[in-house]
């Protein structure tokens, strides 16, 4: 388990959510295909975070301690907080789709064209 | 413990937890039924979940679990269910071969770049603190107590600064309560923030589906 | 002593009342509008103070006031002067330009009565009275082709007074068009001079310039011509003239003003003021020389046989106009300018005086008038005292003019000089004879009908009666005071001015010699007292050219005695005999065909400008077209990427961002 190889594995994952969020027309699919891109990212966050230490302390004088841990989970951090966001935009992002779906009937975004340009 | 050993049982593990999200997620985007689609999501974040195990983030594996299959997952399920589009389903549309080359070759072009970037190779720490600066330079494994074996173990550049004991920097065994504690010191101005999003996504989520006078 | 304040006044106030009837009076007091009468003539009457001001001034101050050379533009190479220029040649302009006009506005006053467009009428006379003596107060000559151009338009203005009949309005671009044809060589002469040197836009230092032989003679010549094809245009001179008859569609006033004694008087002065740059050249002296002279015999060859009164001194004027240009030709300067001055006087005279015919008669036309004479005495009275000054009868004040002019052309011992001195003769013996044609057929005999006969014989003839002829009618009496003493005042002017030269003897005041030497005074010009006789300081006179051209002018008025008045001679016997040569001079020689059927409407549009129309709508547009087509082809061919599909721009996005990261790997 190398850095390397998780980040193989987390662009392996981004690649198949990217290629579902272009290529499919349900539009609670394509929702589905972007959590699995979040998912992706999160991966390398945490692999970031947990191999390698992100540069640039500061000089408040603080303990090492504080400093490690702060310097060193903020990969974890990161995750933290895009799964929340993740979280949110599903639960509007689903909203949108049925109310679209109220209104036009369906969820295939192909005939939802009103912003051509 | 053997290293060797440890490695090895890692590394198995690690590669078949892989397989299982990957393979799901092919299945997330090549099915045509949207329900078996939305199960296999939910498969994937559980093998996901295991992946953050493995890379010692014990919290947020729980967390995955609990939010991500927990709660999404659900949620899915039930705006499937909701919207009888069942027939439609996953279908492709005109973009598939586009679509696919150009996430062939953004993936192509990651593992291209995290295979040849050197991560040994950080910034210089500026610090004052010499011990602090000569301890975290290079890649850093701070849990020198940690039973499984890691080849990081070796790239320590200086022993651990003075003063520092093995268990007081053990974040890595603690990690929920090193988190936590993050929340309050340093990160508590995106953990507020982060609070007025969820209101607002709550709000938001109630105001679009209500329905003017009908049932909601 | 003028000073350069009081100088730009002379400008000003004609400036100021232009701008006063312009503003205020015609856009809300236009009931009120003789008040711009009265005001234009205010103005003109300050103007005239001060130009007589100012020639004194000058004869105190022998021949030239030095003002300050001011900057108007200026930019790394090029600076552009302006300021006043008070010599002896200025001031002469100043006088007879102010003189003339007063007398004409006040003429007008009661002329233009009961139209319209009265006080539009009195704001371009303005305008046009201070645009030409701004010209002759210019001393840089930008400034002074400023004014040229101001001058050209207030005649077009003036001209096209009366736009709603298309003729006038088509006399009046007509105008502006030729003389915009010599105005461009002019300009391309100014521009020739700048480069011949940075101050030379400076017209003093042009003088010395010239004088110290700082311009050689080709470039003289070129710079002179062009000047001259400025004066050509302006002073419709061959070929040039055909503007000048059709320019009488404007009031008569205006003809009277500008078209006889000012504006076409312009081109003169502006050989005049370039004197020492044309001494340079004697080509370019033998140009002008030898096209005054032929324009003197040309034009008044066409007014032999003109039946309208007005044409006919429109044909003397350009007639005259060639002898002052004959006579600067053979540098005979003084002789020149003395010309002018007098000419001024009795040609205004006599174009007031055809004015007066017109309001008894109702016509312009000379065949329906006659007997005049009993009707409007002081009208007759002065016609004659002008009508002898031009024909050049002793002792009236062309024929000391004329005379001048004759006795140089025979001093200078130049094939050129005889030339133009038979030339000038034969057309002394044309201008007697038509200026008396006109005397008899319009003031003699019976009256035959004025223009109600006229509009009889065009009904019968089955043509078209226009608005002039329709409203005019016969009013057999006498003009009113404010038409008779002007006459009566320029009557006076023609008699007396020819004293001034004094080539015989002093008469009281005024000295012998004394006009000749007030114009060559000026050094910056005339540097040597050499130079100042040879332009004609100190005219000789010569007793036999004087008896040679009394006896030409005097056969010449016997033959239209003998024509016109006694009958002995019939003249429709002659116009049978000599019907081709007769066809020829009423079509005025057909230039009028040959310059708009001919050149402009055949070879112009037909040939030239419909080949340039052609060739944009075909090939230019055609290439704009097929760019247009181009793009929307290809603008289609881009088109799906903007389909409305959010997935489409995101996968555009990310195949954007794939290249961005390739470039910035291998590449940056």
């Amino acid at each position: 388990m190398t850095l390397e190889n998780v980040l193989l594995v987390s662009s392996v994952l981004f690649a198949i959510g990217l290629y579902g969020a272009l290529a499919k027309s349900n539009a609670i699919m394509i929702l589905m295909s972007i959590e699995i891109m979040f998912n992706a990212v999160n991966i390398a966050a945490i692999a970031f975070s947990r191999f390698t230490v992100p540069a640039g302390l500061t000089d408040t004088p603080i303990t090492v301690t504080q400093q490690a841990v702060q310097r060193a989970l903020t990969g974890q951090m990161l995750s933290v907080f895009v799964i929340t966001a993740a979280a949110a935009e599903v639960a509007l992002g689903l909203a949108l789709v049925i109310v679209v779906y109220r209104q036009r009937g369906t969820v295939d975004v192909t005939d939802l064209t009103e912003m051509s340009g | 413990m053997n290293g060797v050993e440890g490695s090895s049982v890692t590394d198995v593990a690690f590669w078949v937890v892989s397989a299982i999200a990957i393979a799901a997620s092919i299945m997330v985007v090549t099915l045509r039924d949207i329900f078996r689609a939305a199960l296999f999501l939910a498969l994937s974040f559980l093998a996901v979940a295991g992946l953050y195990i493995l890379l010692r983030a014990e919290f947020l594996a729980v967390v995955q679990i609990l939010v991500y299959v927990g709660a999404i997952s659900i949620l899915i399920v039930f705006a499937i269910v909701l919207v009888r589009d069942m027939p439609g389903g996953g279908k492709d549309n005109h973009l598939k071969v586009v679509a696919a080359t150009v996430a062939a070759l953004l993936g192509a072009l990651a593992i291209f770049v995290s295979y040849n970037s050197d991560f040994t190779n950080l910034d210089a720490l500026e610090s004052s603190n010499a011990d602090v600066a000569a301890a975290l330079t290079g890649t850093y494994d701070l849990d020198a107590s940690n039973a499984v074996g890691d080849e990081y173990e070796d790239q320590i550049a200086v022993a651990p600064p003075e003063g520092a004991e093995g268990t007081e920097i053990g974040i890595f065994s603690n990690s929920t309560g090193s988190i936590g504690g993050l929340f309050i010191r340093d990160f508590v101005l995106p953990f507020e923030a982060v609070s007025v999003l969820l209101l607002a996504a709550m709000i938001g989520a109630l105001a679009l589906l209500r329905q003017r006078g009908e049932e909601s | 002593m003028i000073n350069e304040a009081g100088s730009w006044l002379i400008i000003g106030f004609p400036l100021a009342s232009f701008v006063i009837i312009g503003a205020v009076i015609r856009p809300f007091f236009n009931r009120y509008a003789i008040v711009a009468g009265y005001l234009t003539i205010l103005a003109v009457a300050i103007s005239l103070g001060l130009s007589i001001f100012a020639f004194i001034s000058v004869a105190d101050a022998g021949g030239n006031i030095p003002f300050e050379s001011r900057e108007w533009l200026s930019f790394p190479g090029l600076v552009i002067p302006f300021g006043i220029m008070m010599d002896s040649l200025t001031v002469l302009m100043l006088i007879t330009v102010a003189g003339v006009s007063l007398l004409v506005q006040v003429y007008g006053l009661g002329y233009m009565k009961g139209d319209k467009g009265y006080a539009k009428y009195f704001a371009f006379m303005s305008l046009f009275t201070a645009s030409m003596l701004g010209l002759v107060l210019s001393r840089g000559v930008i400034q002074l082709y400023a004014f040229w151009e101001l001058v050209g338009l207030s005649s077009y203005l003036l001209i096209g007074f009366w736009y709603t009949r298309p003729a006038a309005a088509a006399a009046a671009k007509k105008a502006f068009l030729m003389t915009r044809l010599g105005d461009f060589a002019f300009l391309l002469a100014i521009l020739y001079i700048f480069t011949l040197g940075d101050d030379l836009l400076d017209i003093p230092h042009l003088y010395e310039a010239a004088q110290i032989g700082a311009i050689g003679a080709t470039a003289a010549t070129w710079a002179a011509l062009g000047i001259f094809a400025g004066a050509v245009g302006k002073s419709a001179q061959f070929p040039l003239n055909t503007w000048l008859p059709d320019a009488m569609e404007g009031p008569t006033p205006v003809s009277a003003l500008v078209h006889s004694a000012t504006m076409v008087a312009a081109g003169v002065f502006l050989v005049g003021r370039f004197f020492p740059l044309f001494e340079l050249s004697n080509e370019a002296m033998n140009t002008v020389a030898l096209v005054g002279g032929f324009t003197a015999v040309f034009a008044a060859s066409m007014g032999l046989v003109a039946n309208d009164i007005k044409r006919v001194f429109a044909f003397s004027t350009i007639s005259q106009l060639g002898y002052m240009f004959f006579a600067i030709g053979i540098g005979a300067y003084v002789a020149a300018f003395f010309h002018l001055f007098v000419h001024a006087w009795f040609k205004t005279l006599l174009f007031m005086s055809a004015g007066s015919v017109n309001h008894a008669s109702g016509t312009f036309d000379m065949r329906y008038m006659g007997g005049l004479r009993k009707v409007m005495p002081f009208t007759y009275a002065t016609t004659v005292i002008g009508g002898l000054s031009l024909a050049g009868i002793f002792p009236f004040a062309g024929f000391w003019s004329k005379d001048e002019i004759f006795a140089h052309a025979a001093e200078v011992d130049s094939p050129v000089g005889w030339i133009v001195l038979i030339l000038g003769l034969t057309a002394a013996f044309m201008t007697a004879f038509y200026m008396f044609r006109v005397i008899f057929m319009t003031y003699h005999g019976k009256f035959r009908g004025g223009v109600d006969k006229e509009n009889e014989d065009l009904r019968a003839a089955g043509e078209e009666i226009d608005e002039a002829h329709a409203t005019a009618r016969v009013h057999l009496a006498e003009s009113p005071w404010t038409m008779v003493m002007p006459l009566l005042i320029l009557a006076v002017a023609a008699v007396l001015a020819g004293y001034l030269t004094n080539p015989t003897a002093g008469y009281g005041i005024v000295d012998q010699h004394s006009f000749g030497e007030f114009m060559t005074e000026n050094h910056q010009v005339f540097e040597t007292h050499e130079a100042a006789v040879h332009a004609g300081a100190e005219p000789k006179f010569n007793y036999g050219i004087a008896f040679l051209s009394t006896l030409v002018a005097l056969s010449g008025i016997a033959l239209a005695y003998a024509m016109y008045q006694a009958k002995l001679i019939s003249p429709a016997n002659l116009t049978a005999r000599f019907k081709p040569v007769h066809r020829i001079l009423i079509n005025k020689y057909y230039m009028d065909e040959l310059y708009e059927d001919i050149i402009v409407r055949n070879i112009f549009y037909n040939r030239f400008a419909k080949r340039l129309a052609s060739f944009d709508i075909t090939i230019l547009d055609g290439v704009n077209v097929q760019l247009a087509s181009w793009t929307r082809r290809f603008s289609g061919v881009l088109g799906f990427i903007q389909d409305g599909q959010l997935q489409t721009y995101g996968a555009v996005a990310s195949a954007g961002a794939v290249v961005a990261i390739v470039i910035f790997l291998f590449w940056a």
